[in-house]
């Protein structure tokens, strides 16, 4: 059965312009997404996880991004072609994002249930106001949120609090993709497992896609379906949760992610960082961009730019593959 | 919230205690007798002292002071020594000339100040950007006298457009009005687009366009309330700008107004009116800093919840 394509990034580049330089900080990037299912954006901090869901809602701040090259086709449609002013019937509608920063994405003057009413009316112009009324309060119970808090402010919640307003105010028009950037590194664990739940459960009744974006891989194996290991703004290693956690091929990053784990495997005594840093996107060096933290390096690696090796569907940017093929 | 305002209207009193000994001192220590100036150069010694016990001029400064307080808290506001009649008869005269003028100056400062500012904002980069923040910096750092006369002789000796002096008609409060407002409308513009450069940049307008929000609601419904508190303490402080550039500009276009009452009193030292008109116009500015105070707390929740003690939930 061939399953519907509902967003297609190809070869999205984003680079930021900054007084000290340009910042590389999406190289390349190509996925799909099917309907119904979660893709995983894993990768460390400064990745350029967050700058991907931005471009995709064409969020990007104006004056210092650019998305210099690429197409995003949501539905058949290259969002990068539509005019600015009509995305804002799809922002919110059909793709809606929930914010890495719970405690600076909410409006400080307004009440929490005011700004998820406004969600409601944006794309509901037809409902009356006790209607909107109504979803938002069921929106915050959805949340886990008693509806009696709704004129309250932001600064009167918690930070765990206000992440589950975002959450609410992102899935109250039942969008059809839903970006969620670490929807729960601001929670504790027993509200984080109720928060997964809960977006499984939209996902299942509503059929909704889902960009996870995370650098935890036990939300990665409870939620995604497929996955995309992005290091320095380039994807270097992609396949479905299987691949990922089955298969003993990986690219040497995503083993090093591994290792770094707590309690991932038995078998491995101690944690192992992946030594080094990422590099800087302002200069990002030749050949493998890994190459520099990399155990297997050899001289291929500092000077030609690994293609996708295919192995069924599970891709690995990587020269250590190459002869195998 | 009430308690606030008792306690705001209570600390005016140790404001107006404080202005009013230092005018008091002010208007005592410097040179001339009251009684001499007001007589005139051909006054003889014998008439001097007269009026000197009849202003109650021969008693110590500190009885003076007192007798001129204890007064004002039973209602007294003085009598002129110039017209002999109640200050409080000149002020109902002069303040209504100074509130027009600072009414509309307040007014245009608020309207234009923001409107450009905004407009500025939001097309950061642009020519108009540009010409408006160059203009508001020029316009900025120029004296207020100096803009009033300037405009005096283009407008009012050149072109005869409007009167040059004087408050017959409104044709005369044209200048005055544009000369008040220009200075501190273009600190407004400048504070305005400032704030709603920074408010842009926050995380909750990026939410607000990832809703489906268009432009239009992003800038008025999310930035501008934001944006509003910075601009109101501006506003605010610029009121008492506005009190203090009426009395030049009173001066400058000779309008009948408090400002011109304090100056003149202040020539022949009439000081229960000086000393009057000032109080009146501190306790005045101090009510409308009060007003803005509670402004605020009815656009910052956060502020708020400080001034109400409501338990916390
Ligand atoms: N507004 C900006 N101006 C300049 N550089 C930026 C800007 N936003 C992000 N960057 C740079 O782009 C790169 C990618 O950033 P991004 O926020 O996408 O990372 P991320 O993968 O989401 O990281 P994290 O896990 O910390 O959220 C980083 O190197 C960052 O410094
Ligand atoms: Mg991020």
């Amino acid at each position: 059965m061939e399953k519907e394509i509902l967003l297609t990034i190809k070869n999205l580049t984003v680079k930021y312009k900054t007084d000290d330089g340009i910042a590389e900080a999406v190289n390349n990037i190509s996925f799909q997404l099917h309907k119904g299912e979660t893709l995983g954006l894993v990768g460390e901090t400064g990745a350029g996880k967050t700058t991907t869901g931005l471009s995709i809602l064409r969020l990007l701040p104006e004056r210092t991004a650019e998305i210099t090259e690429g197409e995003i086709i949501f539905k058949g449609e290259n969002l990068l072609d539509i005019p600015k002013n009509e995305m804002s019937v799809i922002r919110g509608k059909q793709i809606s994002m929930i914010f890495q920063d719970p405690m600076t994405s909410l409006n400080p003057v307004y009440t929490v249930g005011s700004q998820i009413e406004e969600s409601i009316f944006l794309h509901n112009r037809d409902l009356t106001n006790p209607q909107i009324k109504e979803k938002a309060d069921e929106m915050l119970e959805l949340v886990g949120i008693t509806p009696e808090r709704r004129d309250d402010y932001p600064h009167q919640f918690s930070g765990g609090m206000k992440q589950r307003v975002v959450i609410a105010m992102a899935l109250a028009c039942d969008p059809e993709l839903v970006i969620a950037d670490e929807p729960t590194t601001a929670l504790d664990v027993t509200i984080q497992a109720q928060v997964l739940r809960m977006m499984d459960e939209l996902k299942r009744k509503y059929g909704t896609s889902m960009i996870m974006i995370t650098h935890d891989f036990g939300v990665v194996a409870k939620t995604c379906d497929t996955v995309a290991v992005v290091y320095a703004g380039e994807i270097i290693e992609y396949g479905t949760v299987q691949d990922i956690f089955e298969d003993d091929k990986h690219h040497p990053y995503t083993t090093g992610l591994f290792h770094s784990l707590p309690n991932m495997n038995q078998d491995t005594e101690r944690l192992q960082p992946i030594e080094g840093l990422m590099p800087d996107p302002m200069a990002l060096p030749a050949g493998c961009k890994f190459h520099t933290r990399c155990p297997h390096c050899f001289d291929k690696c500092k000077t030609v730019l690994p293609q996708d090796i295919d192995f069924n569907g599970h891709m690995i940017k990587c020269h250590l593959y190459s002869k195998e093929v | 919230m009430t308690r606030y305002i008792i306690k705001r209207l209570l600390s005016i009193i140790p404001i107006v205690l404080g202005i009013s000994i230092i005018i008091f001192t002010l208007l005592s220590i410097s040179p001339g007798n009251p009684a001499t100036l007001m007589i005139g150069r051909e006054a003889t010694d014998e008439q001097v002292a007269v009026l000197e016990a009849q202003l109650g001029l021969d008693q110590p400064l500190l009885t003076q002071y007192v007798n001129y307080m204890t007064d004002l808290l039973r209602g007294d506001f003085g009598t002129s020594w110039q017209t002999r009649g109640p200050v409080i008869d000149e002020i109902a005269v002069r303040f209504p000339v100074t509130l027009k003028l600072s009414v509309f100056s307040t007014l245009i400062v608020i309207f234009f100040g923001v409107t450009v500012g905004i407009i500025s904002a939001v097309k950061q980069y642009t020519k108009l950007d540009y010409v408006v923040t160059t203009s508001s910096l020029v316009i900025a750092s120029m004296p207020d006298f100096w803009i009033g006369l300037m405009l005096m002789l283009l407008f009012a000796l050149k072109l005869r457009w409007v009167p040059p002096y004087g408050a017959s008609d409104w044709t005369g409060y044209i200048l005055p009005v544009i000369v008040l407002s220009l200075g501190i409308m273009a600190m407004v513009i400048r504070v305005t687009r400032g704030t709603m450069l920074e408010v842009i940049r926050q995380d909750y307008i990026r939410t607000a366009r990832a809703k489906g929000a268009d432009e239009k609601r992003v800038i008025f419904k999310h930035a501008l309330k934001n944006a509003l508190i910075p601009i109101i303490t501006v506003i605010g402080n610029d009121f008492g700008s506005i009190l203090a550039g009426a009395i030049v500009v009173e001066t400058v276009f000779s309008l009948p107004g408090m400002g011109t009452l304090i100056v003149n009193a202040v020539k022949i030292k009439n000081i229960p009116t000086a000393m009057t008109a000032t109080l009146f116009l501190a306790i005045l500015y101090s009510l409308v800093v009060l007003i803005l105070d509670i402004i605020y707390a009815y656009i910052d929740p956060r502020i708020k919840a400080e001034f109400s003690r409501r338990k916390a939930r």
